[in-house]
């Protein structure tokens, strides 16, 4: 049976049925977290941008056109939302820095101890390679690798020209090889 | 061996994303030069560690604080639903038969031939019950004391 598409879903919701939101939420709740995470760390407040996300959502759920582009804008929230912590982020450091005092908390991208026990060594090393990208290759690389989005989706989350998401893409790529590559000794 | 193919383009290549002439370039390329072929190995590793690479699942905990937090945007709809019988049995966690023999008390109305219930009046309509059963349940036992006590009686 094929799968209620999502501007179906919202729709329904519309229409009266809140289980089209459960639906929702079930379809994307790991992908927003798993997003989040990798931007974020699991110390950076991951599963807050999945509250603040699917409330946004919840709320702003009148606005949305459907035009097949549901996940992409679902994602552009999240997004948001991790863009705003690393701003803050990037301030409490110029002020502790200001100070010469040292953050209380590493901001610490590394997967806590339950990830860490699920990877094997090779994706261990891939997570550390990512986590080292920069935010535009980092964010483009995880829509891409756990979320398996088109380049258009990712285009229409990152607000950006699809030819961008593919030069991060493959810049993003390219770094976790690069990092293969160190690891195995292959250098040429 | 020094060559001039990055990373980058051995991607845009492994994406077959590139002008057919650099493409036909690159392969000729490959043929001769082992660290290209390395790189492009690489690639085709970092590629598949990329999607075996899981995504990373919410703590049950955060999962029910997003739920909770959602809810309470979106019960004004879910109390307005209006419900055929059987999902009315679902939701009581009896059987439909058992629904039919106590149709006559339900909150519910006639549309289109069709019986329906609305969420928001079932949900009062049980607080009701609720109360009515406590109430009942009081009464049983201030009766019951009584009869084992009768001298003493319950305040």
């Amino acid at each position: 049976m094929e799968a209620v598409s999502d501007d179906d879903l919202v729709r329904l919701y519309r229409n009266g049925e809140a289980a089209a939101f459960d639906t929702l939420f079930d379809r994307y709740h790991v992908g927003v977290y798993s997003f989040a995470r990798t931007m974020l760390g699991d110390s950076g407040g991951p599963e807050d941008v999945l509250q603040e996300t699917f409330l946004t959502v919840a709320q702003s759920l009148a606005k949305y056109t459907p035009q097949g582009k549901f996940r992409s804008w679902l994602m552009r929230i999240a997004r948001n939302r991790c863009l705003a912590r690393l701003e803050a982020r990037r301030i409490t450091k110029l002020v502790l820095a200001a100070g010469n005092m040292e953050p209380s908390e590493p901001a610490s991208l590394a997967p806590g101890p339950q990830q860490a026990a699920q990877d094997d060594e090779q994706v261990q090393i891939i997570r550390a390679a990512i986590d080292a990208l920069p935010d535009r290759q980092r964010e483009a690389l995880a829509l891409y690798a756990f979320e398996q989005m088109t380049y258009q989706e990712i285009a229409e989350t990152l607000a950006a020209p699809i030819n961008t998401v593919k030069t991060l893409i493959r810049r993003g790529r390219s770094a976790v090889a690069r990092k293969l590559e160190s690891q195995r000794g292959e250098r040429t | 061996m020094s060559c001039d193919v990055e990373y980058e383009e051995l991607a845009a290549f492994a994406d077959a994303d590139l002008d057919p002439a650099r493409l036909a370039e690159i392969r000729r390329h490959l043929s001769s030069c082992q660290a290209c072929r390395r790189r492009l190995e690489l690639l085709k590793s970092a590629d598949a560690g990329l999607a075996a690479a899981k995504k990373a699942h919410p703590p049950v905990e955060a999962v029910l604080a997003a739920r909770r937090v959602v809810e309470q945007v979106i019960r004004p709809v879910r109390e307005a639903e209006i419900m055929t019988l059987e999902e009315t049995a679902e939701f009581l966690r009896i059987t439909p038969e058992q629904l039919g023999e106590m149709i006559e008390a339900l909150p519910a109305f006639e549309l289109a031939g069709q019986v329906r219930v609305r969420r928001q009046r079932l949900i009062e309509w049980i607080q009701q019950r609720e109360r009515d059963f406590t109430r009942q349940a009081n009464e049983s036992w201030v009766a019951r004391a009584r009869v084992v006590s009768p001298g003493k009686g319950v305040a």
